[in-house]
């Protein structure tokens, strides 16, 4: 028997998909994935998921904007346009938000600080095959698909996407528009130069490649080697992946495509654009998830809420997509909003100043916790509220291991150091400055203040000589000193580094912060210069958002285990075999991805005793909390849950009256 | 002359290579190109990227930054003298002649404004300051010209910002309101304009007409103090005709003829301006095309802006030689 793991909506139309012939098992199977699955928060269940079913039937409305195309008769009426079972949304849990059934109209007013990217674009219109609400991507449910199976042995995914779905020109998308995006892409040699690891067995580069069978124009289903049981969540957020590594615009993109258009056909485009090679061209016009907010996506066929019409000096402009596969809990088309001015301000500084001179509607990315007070004090003024909430990522402090410095390392490397050092962290007292005390210490390894027991450890270690200043000599006679560099791209890792360098030099460790501009500092790190780091950190356990590695506490590391040890002219730089211990932390979080679901506690313990012992890197907080900033006329925006949760739910936003 | 000319022009073309050469080289100076810096600011805004390496891969080919430096230069090179192609910018992803016009139109307006705005206010005051001087009046404007002066442009646009958003709760910031960013040209979006428009031709003039109103007293007092003020005085002129028919004509030439200079110190004075108020102009994007090595967009840039120095020098050499005889004949014999 296949496990029906996960659902879709059934539509109206009877015995049409295969959602529709696994009604009767959901319940069974949604309670056994939510006692398998450690989810993020308590009670994020899917009891929305059982509403989302009900919902069925009803008419479909539209918005004025697209009835009176549709009057005019150039655009085909709201029932052609969607597919037979429209996506209900948005699916959040109740506890988060108490979705409101919202009204049609108006232009979302939001920032962009670079012409070719924006972040509050790239969330407000992501969309991604599965589709799963926490940070650990659990218990994902069908958001472009219409429904997904896996086997028993979790080595063969069955999936449908929904009938009657269309681009967002109006030609439908079918199973051929996934066989492109695999078959003609993604083993495309010119196209996909570095193998997609995610569709490979065990989720690595080197691995076989998945097999892919076309069942009809709507069902398809992949082949493993071996067992995938992080498959589903792949098709979810994971590393904010978007649904176009599987599923791209077959019949525009064809035209790009050597296999299917003649080179005379493309020679025009291609002496525009400076190029020499088809490939050059397919790459450029082939608009992947990271390139959402760029203007070139301008006209590019897509499944998002809204697409870009237009682009200028002063930002981009977006228009609702009139074929999005969504609707309401009343089947009104959405998304409501039908504009988006995305204006393009450069300055931080000026952001704020907008956003509280009412001229923005929402402020996310360039918000800052230490203006509260002002943004508090302007609220009248702007229309707007602000909001306090946490975010998905802690503070972290990483030593670099294979620093080039020999005597470093090795001090590094012992373990008294690093217990001792968590033991030098003052994290209240940096909890209390950075954060006004609204978050808590970290619970993932020790965290107790001990000054003492720092200045034991260290002496215990053979740090114990000093220089008259007091300082701590290492064992070759120079003072114990770590330049720490941080880099400038969140103007608060300075401050970080200089609080917490305070607490290092308490225990006689002199540490000299400096600030580097980013750019930069990456190439730094890459190239292992960087001695010290402090930085926002995932949870490595929590698929969703995916972690760093050994990128900061030991670059050679990574890059040996990256490569497994196998030097080759594409690795960039030197590699070192790491110990044991890090060989296994790597290769656990690695097999998280593809054990069976019923495996994955286990591991995940394993990880973390791993972590505790060795404290391969010292988390400060258990969470961050920032400041944003929303119109008092936007209806449906979260107060609750992870800060970056409520701009996936923008297509439900709304403007009251 | 004409035989100048030519040697000037013959010496423009080569003059423009090595300028487009070296602006191209500095660009491409420090560690990382434009897509490192673009995946930066990617992980910057709180992305984590599965594979930095393909991504960066892909993005280099779309952008033909996988070609060594040369090949990129001489491409760019070549495109120019054979089309008139200033190349495209990677960020913004338009011909780089079409950023540059685009955004050249709003810095000669500003910086238009703001010159028109320095001598309105200036010349009156110079003249007033001279006639009355040492009087309070005089003070005053001696007093506020220099902290005019003194005071650095991004602070008094600052400043300003802050009384309009203190006073009347607005945000003055731009050139338009959110709603006419994107809009076509209509009566409300000119309106809209103009609103915006007087912060940012005060703060570009203010250093301007400072200096200005220092040069017009100082030339006018000279000149009052000349014989021929005197003894039309002693004449009986009347003391308004005696004023306005010599010494203030005089006094204002040497303005006029330091508007060469005055250009490029406002055009300057605009670009960190624009960084603070927003404004959609040349400045702003160039500084960010440098720093986020958008290399056909900086170097672009800074060949226009340099030919337009060169064409302007080459003029007013020009003028100098027409003016000045000793000059035309001296170069003309070699």
């Amino acid at each position: 028997m296949l496990r029906q793991l996960l659902v879709g909506s059934p539509g109206s139309n009877p015995g049409s998909s295969i959602g529709r012939r696994l009604v009767a098992p959901v319940a069974v199977a949604l309670g056994l994935i939510v006692a398998v699955a450690t989810t993020w928060a308590g009670g994020q269940s899917e009891s929305s998921e059982a509403t989302e079913a009900s919902q069925t039937g009803k008419t479909s409305q539209e918005a004025p904007m697209l009835a009176k195309l549709v009057a005019r008769g150039e655009l085909p009426p709201v029932e052609d346009r969607l597919p037979r079972s429209p996506r209900v949304a948005a699916r959040i849990s109740p506890d988060l938000l108490d979705q409101k059934i919202g009204r049609y109209g108006g232009t979302l007013r939001m920032l962009r600080a670079r012409p070719d990217w924006s972040s509050e674009i790239f969330y407000i219109t992501h969309e991604e095959l599965l589709h799963a609400e926490g940070i650990a991507a659990e218990n994902p449910v069908p958001n472009i698909l219409e429904s997904f199976e896996a086997s028993d042995d979790y080595r063969q995914f069955t999936m449908a996407l929904r009938e009657g779905m269309r681009w967002s020109d109006g030609t439908a998308v079918t199973t051929e528009d996934i066989r492109f995006a695999y078959e003609d892409v993604a083993l495309h040699d010119k196209l996909t130069p570095s193998p997609i690891a995610w569709m490979r067995d065990g989720a690595s580069a080197d691995g076989e490649a998945m097999k892919l069978d076309v069942i009809d124009d709507y069902t398809f289903r992949v082949t493993f080697p071996s067992t995938y049981g992080g498959f589903p969540a792949q098709l979810t957020r994971i590393f904010w992946r978007g649904y176009t590594d599987l599923l791209k615009p077959a019949h525009y993109l064809k035209q790009y495509h050597a296999d299917y258009s003649s080179m005379d056909d493309m020679q025009a485009e291609l002496s525009e654009e400076g190029m020499s090679n088809w490939w050059e061209l397919f790459l450029k016009r082939d608009i992947t998830d990271w390139d959402v907010s760029h203007p070139n996506a301008i006209g590019f066929p897509s499944l998002r809420p809204w697409l870009p019409v237009d682009s200028s000096a002063t930002g981009m402009t977006y228009e609702r997509n009139p074929y999005y596969f969504k609707v309401d809990a009343e089947g009104q088309q959405l998304p409501y909003i039908d504009r988006i001015d995305n204006v393009l301000i450069d300055d931080g500084e000026i952001a704020n100043l907008e956003a509280m001179a009412g001229e923005l509607d929402y402020l996310y990315n360039h918000a800052q916790l230490r203006k509260y007070p002002i943004y508090k004090e302007n609220e009248q003024n702007g229309g707007y509220r602000t909001r306090i909430m946490r975010m998905h990522s802690n503070i972290t402090l990483y030593f670099n291991f294979t620093y080039g410095d020999p005597v470093w390392r090795n001090i590094a490397q012992d373990i008294r150091f690093r217990r001792a050092v968590n033991h030098a962290l003052d994290r209240d007292r940096f909890i209390e400055t950075i954060f006004l005390g609204q978050v808590g210490p970290t619970e993932r390894i020790p965290s107790a203040h001990n000054v003492d027991k720092a200045n034991e450890l260290l002496d215990e270690m053979g740090l114990d000589e000093r220089t008259s200043d007091g300082w701590r000599l290492r064992p070759d006679g120079k003072p114990l000193e770590i330049l720490w560099e941080a880099d400038t791209w969140l103007a608060n890792f300075g401050e970080w580094a200089e609080l917490l360098a305070e607490d290092l030099k308490q225990v006689g460790i002199r540490v000299r912060v400096k600030n580097i501009e980013s750019a930069l500092w990456s190439r730094r790190v890459a190239d292992n210069e960087i001695q010290m780091v402090v930085r926002v950190f995932h949870s490595p356990v929590w698929w969703g958002y995916g972690w760093d590695g050994f990128k900061y506490g030991g670059p050679l590391w990574q890059n040996w285990w990256t490569n497994r040890g196998q030097a080759s002219a594409e690795s960039s730089g030197s590699m070192e075999e790491p110990p044991q211990a890090v060989k296994q932390l790597l290769g656990d979080i690695d097999r998280l991805m593809f054990v069976p679901p019923e495996n994955r506690e286990q591991l995940i313990d394993g990880i973390w005793q791993n972590i505790r012992e060795n404290l391969w890197w010292l988390e400060i907080t258990d969470s961050r909390i920032n400041a944003y900033l929303s119109s008092n006329d936007l209806g449906n925006v979260i107060d609750e849950g992870f800060a970056n949760l409520a701009l996936f739910l923008g297509h439900v936003w709304y403007f009251e009256e | 002359m004409f035989r100048y000319i030519l040697r000037r022009l013959l010496i423009f073309a080569p003059l423009l290579l090595v300028i487009s050469l070296v602006s191209f080289a500095i660009i491409q100076l420090p560690r990382g190109d434009f897509v490192t810096r673009y995946i930066a600011e990617l992980e910057a805004s709180g992305m984590n990227i599965e594979d930095t390496e393909a991504l960066a891969r892909q993005m280099r080919t779309t952008y033909s930054l996988d070609r060594p430096v040369a090949v990129q230069y001489v491409t760019w090179i070549y495109r120019i003298i054979r089309f008139g192609d200033l190349g495209r910018s990677f960020a913004w992803q338009q011909p780089v002649r079409q950023i540059l016009a685009d955004r050249m139109g709003i810095s000669i307006l500003i910086s238009s404004c703001a010159l028109v705005f320095a001598y309105a206010a200036a010349i009156p005051i110079g003249i007033y300051s001279a006639l009355h001087q040492y009087s309070f009046a005089d003070y005053l404007f001696t007093f506020v010209g220099f902290i005019g002066l003194a005071l650095p442009n991004f602070l008094l646009a600052l400043l300003l910002l802050f009384i309009a958003f203190n006073g009347f709760g607005v945000s003055l910031a731009g050139l338009f309101s959110p709603e006419y960013q994107n809009a076509p040209w209509t009566v409300a979006k000119v309106w809209d304009l103009l609103r915006h428009l007087w912060i940012p031709t005060i703060v570009v003039g203010t250093a301007g007409t400072a200096s200005l109103i220092r040069v017009v007293r100082g030339s006018l007092l000279d000149e009052l103090r000349k014989q021929y003020v005197v003894t039309a005085r002693a004449k009986g002129v009347a003391e308004s005709r005696l004023t306005w028919k010599y010494p203030v004509r005089v006094a204002i030439n040497p303005v006029l003829s330091t508007i060469g200079w005055i250009l490029p110190v406002m055009i300057s004075g605009e670009t960190i301006t624009s960084i603070v108020l927003n404004l959609p102009s040349l400045g702003p994007v160039l500084l960010r095309a440098t720093t986020g090595q958008d290399v056909y967009l900086a170097a672009g840039g800074v060949l226009v802006l340099s030919s337009l120095a060169i064409v302007g020098s080459l003029l007013s050499d020009l003028l100098i030689a027409w003016a000045d005889p000793r000059i035309r004949l001296q170069r003309g014999s070699t």
